[in-house]
């Protein structure tokens, strides 16, 4: 593969153009030369191996036939008798062209040629550059060629895909491919540039125009980040509208055959066509662009005095300064392409983890069907990280929460509380350690603006809403690249002249940790109440929600048992509960904030619809 | 390429390990008898598709390979979904591919969405005399992890037939997974229902 593109073009004509092209500053035309030799353009040139040399790399770069050479060369010498001498005379540095300019009367100039004529075209040829620049060349259209299908596949994805199942399951589309149509537009683009820039350059002049190509579009890469997350997600509500909806799957059905025929008419392909096969090329696009660029990378030559060393992995969009030419840019541009892999690559795995635990979070609040304004927010599943965190609380009760007071307390920051003082300092906390170890929460006065700024970097911060202005926030981040989340208990209110400090506590979940830190939790009497109270009210839930044998969430404080969804009913019997563990200042305070759940609830809630539809 | 015609059974077979180990060459081995010394990496290779018949039932399998993506785990986990059978490949001349295992069974884990999927253990580039990991030591590791081991050259053609038959084998003697391939819950979506599709032949 990759070849097609020049089988089309090796025709004689071609030749001359492609020649042209080498040596752009020309100074004499030949006049009357019949086809197909009079596109030639010969020029003077000072250095006549030069010349001949740049002739020989075109004739070899091109993918003329030996058998044609031969003609161009027979044509070359037939015209002009002179040619056997004259070649041996280019061979002559400088003094060269007046003799040849004296065997030429017309003055005109003979067309540059690689081969001596009296020698075999190929046996003359040095093997090696050529080998490596015809190898370039071929990668070259292998990317350009590569990039083709991609669009033509992405074309045929967004036609007959998303355009056909978009009319029966609107909702599912924009699940599952929400930015395909604007990948089509970025990759059509490119495709038609890079087309153009084989047409005209060839080998390291291609090379380094494709590169500037894909560093032209590579910042639009980070598209991938929402294509690749949506793929990865939609694939379950593709699989579960499949069986549930028998005119989407007979849409994906007479989608699927209709690009079989095409393929079968147009390529000549009989493969099965499947939509998921599909919707997989644009993930596989992205990470073969460093894989094609690397091999044309290797088969450029080395740069003659090198200035620059390739960029290290992770620096190459923030280098101050891109090499202009040869290998130099190519193995920035490499870098660059490698990076953004990597950047969707790792942005995808923290979406991930994102929406899981949102999931996870808001589970039972969706099935409650009512995301009030009434209730409290932090409302959880119970799932393993509800009962770790039962466990934890009580756990601290014991014995943990001495010895974590007392690594506070000595100033060993523990990964917990750089955590926390991580999470606190993002959003603009104020903390401030009392000597028993435990600190107080404050919000400093850009707290606001920095929740407000926090809050539009959604990819960093969920659901922390800049409208509010004190009370619970629920912070879900991942810092620097861990997912926490995080919920931030304050008294806005209360005020440093209050002689009562301001009350509070944050809670961090942190992958499988569960981390809380008590900020001013009189004593460990009111941990215990607090945990009774949370169990009665997870009791009571689940009296409420009538689970088969669910409540029976025991009062021993050394060990709890959540109730295990049972039967049938396990999808719809997650547990509510509120865990919010806040005294009551903080009861009423936090009601203002379920506005930013409500939000994200809402937003979750299309897709959950969608997945159980 | 005429229609390859009616199968019984429609498998996923994804083919995972580090990069380098030869998951590709042992792939266009296997579905094109062909093998490239020189291939430097793979690139552009979807999936294959190969119709085989063991124990007297044509299973069609489209083979995927995660084609030097391996870097990008993410990305490529979504390869995991829906798969029947899958293939550990490792280079026995390389023990540092072989060490790896245990990472690609932990993604294995995280990813598959097919309960109990077959696995297999491939040591390939056999042909090579510089051997790293022993029989014994792989034989060992997939015991432990209740997997097969096969050896295998792409070079020489030893044992991937065999190896590819194995896992199909495997599924078959599955039913949890055999009822995944009959349904449509598999990334295959579709694809199943292609057979009998006898409109096509017109373009043949």
């Amino acid at each position: 593969m990759g070849l097609g593109i020049f089988q089309s073009r090796n025709t004689s004509a071609e030749f001359g153009t492609r020649i042209r092209r080498l040596r752009a500053p020309g100074v004499g035309t030949m006049e009357s030369l019949p086809t197909p030799l009079d596109n030639l353009v010969t020029e003077e040139y000072d250095d006549h191996d030069d010349q001949l040399d740049d002739l020989r790399e075109a004739i070899e770069a091109s993918d003329i036939e030996v058998g044609e050479r031969m003609i161009i060369a027979a044509q070359l010498s037939k015209r002009m008798p002179s040619t056997t001498q004259l070649l041996s005379s280019f061979r002559t540095r400088n003094g060269s062209a007046s003799s040849r300019i004296d065997n030429t009367p017309s003055r005109r100039q003979e067309p540059k040629t690689t081969f001596p004529a009296d020698a075999k075209p190929t046996a003359s040829l040095p093997s090696t550059p050529v080998a490596k620049r015809s190898r370039l060349q071929a990668l070259c259209m292998e990317l350009v060629q590569t990039e083709k299908r991609y669009h033509r596949d992405l074309a045929l994805l967004v036609q007959t895909f998303v355009h056909g199942l978009r009319a029966v399951h609107p909702e599912l589309i924009h699940e599952l491919t929400p930015n395909c149509e604007q990948l089509l537009e970025l990759h059509s683009g490119l495709c038609d540039q890079m087309v153009a820039a084989a047409a005209t350059k060839s080998d390291e002049a291609l090379a380094s125009a494709l590169g500037s190509e894909l560093l032209r579009v590579s910042p639009f890469f980070t598209m991938y980040v929402s294509y690749c997350a949506h793929f990865m997600r939609g694939n379950e509500l593709l699989e579960k509208a499949h069986k549930s909806n028998p005119m989407l799957s007979k849409a994906i059905a007479d989608a699927e055959a209709h690009i079989q025929r095409r393929n079968i008419v147009e390529r000549g392909e009989n493969a099965p066509v499947s939509i998921f096969a599909f919707l997989i090329k644009p993930v596989q696009r992205l990470c073969q662009f460093p894989l094609l660029f690397k091999e044309i990378v290797k088969a450029m030559s080395p740069p003659t005095n090198r200035k620059f060393e390739p960029p290290k992995p992770g620096t190459a969009r923030n280098a101050a300064f891109c090499p202009r030419e040869g290998k130099e840019k190519a193995e920035y541009v490499l870098a660059v392409l490698e990076d953004v892999a990597q950047l969707v690559n790792d942005r995808v795995w923290l979406r991930e983890r994102e929406l899981r635990l949102l999931e996870e979070l808001d589970t039972s609040r969706l099935q409650l069907g009512n995301p009030s304004q009434t209730s409290d927010i932090a409302i959880m599943g119970p799932t393993a990280a509800l009962k770790m965190e039962l466990r934890a609380r009580i756990d601290l009760h014991s014995s943990t929460l001495a010895a974590k007071r007392n690594s506070m307390k000595n100033g060993s920051q523990s990964k917990s509380s750089k955590v926390l003082a991580n999470i606190t300092d993002g959003i603009g906390l104020r903390r401030s350690q009392q000597g028993d170890g435990r600190c107080k929460l404050r919000m400093g006065e850009d707290c606001a603006q920095r929740l407000s700024k926090l809050y539009i970097l959604a990819d960093s911060v969920i659901c922390a809403d800049p409208a509010t202005t004190g009370g619970t926030f629920n912070v879900l981040a991942h810092w620097p690249l861990r997912l926490v989340h995080a919920r931030v208990v304050i008294d806005n209110e209360a005020d440093e002249s209050v002689a009562e400090p301001p009350s509070g506590h944050l809670e961090i979940r942190n992958g499988r940790e569960i981390l809380t830190c008590w900020c001013d939790l009189k004593d460990a009497s009111e941990v215990s109440t607090l945990i009774a109270k949370l169990q009665s009210d997870l009791a009571a839930l689940s009296n409420r929600r009538n689970l088969g044998g669910g409540a029976n969430a025991e009062q021993d404080t050394s060990r709890t048992s959540i109730p295990e969804p049972t039967g049938a009913g396990a999808s719809t019997s997650k547990l509510s509960s509120r865990c919010s563990l806040s005294t009551s200042p903080h009861d009423s305070l936090s009601m203002r904030t379920t506005s930013s759940w409500a939000r994200v609830w809402r937003s979750l809630g299309t897709m959950r619809a969608m997945g159980e539809s | 390429m005429a229609y390859a015609g009616s199968f019984d059974h429609l498998f996923k077979v994804l083919l995972i390990g580090d990069a380098g180990v030869g998951k590709s060459s042992l792939l266009l081995r296997f579905t094109d008898d062909s093998f490239e010394e020189h291939m430097a990496s793979t690139i552009g290779v979807d999936f294959k598709v190969k119709t085989v018949v063991v124990g007297g039932k044509t299973a069609k399998l489209t083979i995927w390979d995660t084609a030097g993506q391996e870097r990008f785990r993410t990305l490529t986990s979504s390869y995991y979904r829906g798969c029947h059978g899958i293939i550990l490949v490792f280079d026995v001349n390389e023990r540092e591919t072989f060490n790896h295992l245990q990472q690609w069974l932990e993604e294995l884990d995280m990813y598959a969405t097919v309960q109990n999927a077959a696995k297999l253990l491939v040591g390939n580039k056999i042909d090579l005399q510089q051997r790293e990991v022993t029989v014994e030591e792989a034989t060992a590791f997939a015991r432990k992890q209740a997997m097969m081991y096969v050896e295998v050259s792409a070079k020489t053609r030893a044992g991937v037939r065999q190896a590819f038959e194995e896992v199909v084998q495997k599924i078959l003697d599955t039913p949890d997974l055999l009822a995944a391939a009959s349904g449509e819950t598999s990334s295959g979506i579709g694809l199943a229902k292609q057979e009998g599709d006898t409109g096509l032949c017109s373009y043949c």
